[in-house]
Order: C-alpha cells, then structure tokens, then sequence
C-alpha cells in the first residue's frame, strides 16, 4: 500500500467511487435510522407506563354508561367501580409487588368538564413541581396548565361540587404521563367522600407494580380469564393499539434492515466491479512496470477498503443528520382506551406532542461497522481474484 | 570484454502460440550489451509478441530467455514482475501512464512499493526528468501533456529503476514525425551517455537505419 498512489488515485478520482460510497452510507444511514426509529418509537410507547412505575394499569368500563346525567361529580365512562371481590382476587396474585389504586372522577360543572384524580400513589405524589401534595380533606392540588389557564396558584381556593379547597400544590404531568393525568389531584379518600358520602372504598384505576417485568402479560392473561370485561394496559396493548404497524415493523425491523443492508453491498459489489473493470488497464501497467501481485492486491484492497469505511462514515453522518431532524417532530401516542365526553376535549390535559428519545445507538453503528468490514473484505477478495487474472501483456494489448 | 559476458540477453529456440496458433517460430538471438538494436517487420509478423518474451511479460511455451546467465522463462510470475522492476524499462507506443497521477507520480510509480524514502525517490526521478528534458511539467497529469510530452515522462519512468535493457514498442508510433525523431534522439543519447541497451520495435525504416543491429521478422520466424 502506498500512501501517494492511494491519495491520487482515491481523491483525484473520488467520482468513480461515489457511487459505492453513497450506495452503502444510505445503506448504513437507513439501517441505524430505521432500527433507532422503531426503537425511539417503542421506548416512547412505553413511557406512560414506565412514568407511573407500573406494569399493569386495571380499569372497568362501563356497560350502560351514556344513560347517565352529564352533570355533576360523575364516573367516567369508561372507570367503573371495582367490586371488592374483584380487588381482593386481584391482590392475591403473588406476582404483584405493589397495587395503588386511585379513583377517577368527572366533574361537569356549569358546562365546564374536568378530571379529578384522587389516588396516595407515591409515584404520582412526586409529580408535584411546586408546593406540596394534598393530605388532608380540604387540600387538592392542580395541573400546572389547567391551574395557569384559570390562573389559580397555590392558596387560593377552588370550588368543586359545592365544596371549598384550598391549593397546596401544582402538578407537572410527566411526558406520556396519560395513564395517570387528571385537572385535579386529591387524596384517595378526599375523592371518594367528594363521589358520595357513603361509599367506603371505591376505586377505579389501580396501577400494578410486578416483582417480574416479564412476567406482565402472563398477570394480564391471568387476570382476564377471572374477569374478562376488565381493561388492563400493558406495554403490549399500548403498543398494539397505538402503533400496530410500527409493531410489525419492530418485529421484522432487523430483517428488513439487514436486507437493505445486504441488498446495498450486492451493489457495491457491482459498482465495485466495475470500477475494477474500468482500472484493468491500470493495473495492466503496474504489473508491467514490475509491481508484484501482491503490491497491487494491498494497494486495491486498501483502496476498497477506504471507500468501505468513508461510506459507513458519511451513511452515519446521514444517520445523525436524521435522527436530530426526527428528534423535532412530535410523535402521537395515544390510550385509545380512553372515552371522553365530546365536550372535553378542550381541557384534558395535554397528553400528545411527545418528541421520540433518540439516543446514538452504538451498537448499531457496531454492527454497521462491522458490516462495512466485511463487505471491505468480501469485495476485496472478489477483487482480488480477478486482479490476479490480468496479464499485463494482453492489457498492454488493448490500445 | 570476454566473450560471455558480451550478451546481455539471448533467446534459444523460443516458440509461442496463440489459440493454436504458431506466432512465433523457434526462434533465437543474441543481443549485445550497450545496443540499439531494433526489431522490425510487418504488422502482425510477431514484433510485440517477441518482445513480450525478451521482457519478461509473456511466457515461451518452449525455449529458454537467458538475462545475465539466468533463464527467465522459468522464472514465477512474481519472480519475473521483480526482473521487470529491477532489470527493465518500459516503453509503448500509448504511453500508457496512469491518469490519475501526476507526471513525477507516474515516473516514480514502478519503485513506489519498495521505496521507504519517498523524497529520495522524488528527487531522483526529478534528475531523470531533467535529463529527459520534462522536468518543468512534473506536476501536471497526463490529460494535460502532449503526446511527445507524454512519451517523455514515460521514458523517465523507464529510467528510474536504472535498468539493463530498455524495452520500446513503436514508441514513435503516437508521434508526429518531428516528435519522433526528437524521442529517437533521446533513445540513442541514452546509449551513448549511460550506455543502455535498448531493444525496440518499429516498421519505421528510417529508424532502423540507425540501428546498431537489425532483427528482422516475418511470420514469426526471424529472417536475417
Ligand atoms: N494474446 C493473443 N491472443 C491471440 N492472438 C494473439 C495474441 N497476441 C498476439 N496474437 C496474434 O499474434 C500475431 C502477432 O501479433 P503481434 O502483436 O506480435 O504482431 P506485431 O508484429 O506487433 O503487429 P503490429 O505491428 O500490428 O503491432 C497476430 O496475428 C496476433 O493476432
Ligand atoms: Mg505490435
């Protein structure tokens, strides 16, 4: 390999080689993009349960739900109570490290909707950016938007069926924090006093913590056979109701980027033959002027080589370039399990417009890397063996 | 002088073919060290084939090449590309440099693999483009140079490895008449000054007129 001879003929003819190069940084740049997308996509996906730090999140839809009078505190559609006999089935899965359970209400007040959550789930409590979280029976807090827009702040007092709280805290809902998003947060036993006098112990949301990740959808299936007309997110069903093509995708994502990856080097290989083809003649005369086989071999496969590696270079140049364009696009992932009033949308708290968290996926940039190496290699040797087949004198031949 | 080592490079009883067919015939010859002996004949008569043979470049099928006692036809392909770069030069009728290097690139191009010293190598091809008279367009590439210029920057390239035998086929063929004539100048101030055994092959009568010896060839036989 000679530096001179590899500057002169890699740069003074860089246009022979664009075409290798650009083929394989697409190829590398749609294989890292493609797999960090899906992946961005399913580690957002999976945020709303992973912000509330649970596994399972259990609710009972309605069966005649839009009978019942639109006006004051009310359950929503789609949260009915549970039965104790359903909670106490359910707390007896071994599975199950931690159950906190909230109750979700409606408030239609004089035209205007929102969501009361009351629930002593620590994680939620911990959402509170100012002030303090609620504890006793007159104290709520309040979603930052929600409270900015009725410019409420903390000590100022706020009526709720009739009933006068005071603010103690503002809560800022984590990002994909849906499964857990209300206008109005309480405690669990300020909720169920607000929803009627004499209910004790109602509930209608719990958030199941698993001593075993994995172990969820087995929980799911499990808890389904006993009480089949119960709705329960996992990761799975976010995933399936909300991104079902990107789930297919996920699936065969490797595949299919390793197809394009493997399509990308048949062309190259091509590309890279002809360009061979094109330098017979060259190679024609260096074996005339006494360069040995071997010289010529290192000088070419160097050459190829570093065509290889300067399009896995630019593929990830492209790839970044991408990745930080996508990173300003919001992405919509939605609990299509939610039914609300038509008249709510406006002041459900904002639950969309959630960026996908791309991260430089090293091991990506491995593989392609080491794929780059190898087609390097594996054009090299093709090269090589016809390189061993030019005789000088015939190429001499050839005018 | 003894009588030995008076060749410099000999050719017994050599034959090729080609396809089946016989291109060249059995031939032999001897050629003195420090001539210019040119080989002549008509357009396919087997010039360029036989000075593939002498070079090294093309295999006999029979017969034996003999360079300074060694026979090189049997040499390996890697052996004989090492006589070619230590024992010869090149030069052909389409200059046949490479186009993405510069012209001192191309003149250093045969001593490129075995060179550490890179501006060592620079600056002697930089003297043997003084000499050859070419110096001033070293850094042009070939696209840029003139057909006589080219040829020039060739025959420098053909210098660097300071052969035994310089090998030219048709090298005025490309030319123009006054061009030519200048190169052949150039051929026979090569064997003057540095003593350099050139062997070359031409239908150019002119040119064999100035010949220290002739090999004339027809059909693949050598007829006189
Ligand atoms: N590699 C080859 N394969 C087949 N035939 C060949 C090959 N090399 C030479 N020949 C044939 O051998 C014969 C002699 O060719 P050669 O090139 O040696 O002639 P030449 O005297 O140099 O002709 P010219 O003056 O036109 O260059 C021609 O008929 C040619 O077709
Ligand atoms: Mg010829």
């Amino acid at each position: 390999m000679n530096t001179i001879f590899l500057k002169a003929e890699f740069f003074r003819n860089i246009s022979s080689r664009i075409y290798s190069i650009l083929f394989l940084a697409l190829a590398i740049c749609f294989f890292v993009s493609f797999n960090t997308f899906i992946d961005g996509y399913f580690q957002t996906a999976l945020l709303p349960l992973k912000n509330i730090d649970a596994h399972l999140v259990i609710k009972k839809s309605m069966s005649n739900n839009l009978t019942t009078e639109m006006k004051g505190i009310r359950l929503p559609f789609s949260n009915d109570i549970f039965s104790e006999n359903e909670i106490s089935t359910i707390k007896k899965f071994s599975l199950i490290h931690e159950i906190n359970s909230a109750l979700l209400l409606w408030d239609m007040d004089q035209g205007k909707f929102r969501t009361i959550l009351g629930t002593n789930f620590n994680k939620i409590k911990s959402w509170i950016s100012t002030g303090k979280y609620p504890y006793s029976e007159s104290e709520i807090a309040l979603e930052k938007h929600f409270a900015k827009f009725y410019q409420l702040k903390i000590g100022d007092s706020f009526k709720i069926n009739g009933k006068i709280f005071s603010i103690t805290g503002l809560i800022e809902i984590k990002e994909g924090g849906q499964l857990a998003a209300a206008n109005i947060y309480m405690p669990l036993n300020t909720a169920q006093k607000l929803f009627s006098s004499d209910a004790i112990n109602t509930q209608n949301l719990l958030y199941l913590k698993l001593n075993q990740n994995e172990k969820a959808e087995m929980l799911k299936d499990d808890i389904l056979k006993i009480f089949p007309y119960l709705k329960i997110t996992s990761s799975d069903s976010i995933l399936e109701s909300s991104v079902g093509m990107i789930v297919i995708a996920k699936k065969f994502s490797f595949f299919i980027s390793t197809l394009t990856l493997l399509f990308a080097f048949a062309i190259i290989i091509k590309t890279m033959m002809f360009s061979i083809h094109e330098r017979t003649h060259d190679i024609g005369i260096l074996k005339a002027i006494g360069w040995t086989n071997n010289e010529v071999k290192s000088q070419i496969f160097t050459e190829t080589f570093i065509t290889a590696l300067t399009g896995c270079f630019v593929g990830i140049i492209f790839n970044l370039i991408i990745l930080y364009i996508l990173s300003f696009i919001p992405i919509n992932i939605q609990d299509t399990s939610e039914i609300l009033p038509s008249s709510a949308s406006s002041f459900v708290v904002e639950k969309n417009g959630m960026t996908l968290p791309f991260t430089i996926k090293w091991k990506l940039y491995l593989y392609a890397f080491i794929a780059t190496i190898m087609i390097g290699v594996i054009t090299g040797k093709i090269i090589i063996q016809k390189i061993l087949k030019i005789k000088p004198s015939e190429v001499l031949r050839r005018i | 002088m003894n009588e030995n080592n008076k060749y410099i490079l000999e050719a017994e009883n050599i034959n090729k073919h080609f396809e089946g067919l016989h291109i060249i015939k059995d031939v032999s010859l001897k050629i003195k060290s420090g001539e210019f002996v040119v080989i002549h004949g008509k357009s396919g008569s087997g010039k360029t084939t036989l000075l593939s043979l002498l070079s090294g470049l093309e295999k006999a099928d029979t017969g034996s090449i003999i360079l300074n006692k060694n026979n090189i036809n049997n040499q390996t392909e890697e052996e004989l590309a090492k006589t070619r770069r230590q024992q010869f030069g090149f030069v052909f009728q389409s200059f046949n440099l490479l186009s993405n290097l510069t012209a001192i690139e191309n003149v250093m191009l045969p001593l490129l693999p075995i060179t550490k010293d890179i501006s060592n190598l620079k600056n002697s091809s930089l003297d043997i483009m003084k000499y050859i008279g070419i110096d001033h367009r070293k850094d042009h590439l070939p696209s840029k140079l003139s057909g006589g210029e080219k040829q020039r920057v060739a025959i420098s390239r053909a210098l660097i490895n300071n052969p035994q035998i310089l090998f030219a086929d048709e090298p005025t063929g490309n030319l123009d008449s006054t061009t030519g004539k200048a190169v052949i100048d150039l051929f026979l101030r090569l064997k003057n000054e540095r003593k350099l055994t050139i062997i070359l092959v031409t239908h150019d009568q002119e040119i064999v007129k100035l010949a220290d010896s002739v090999i004339e060839i027809k059909d693949g036989e050598i007829v006189c």
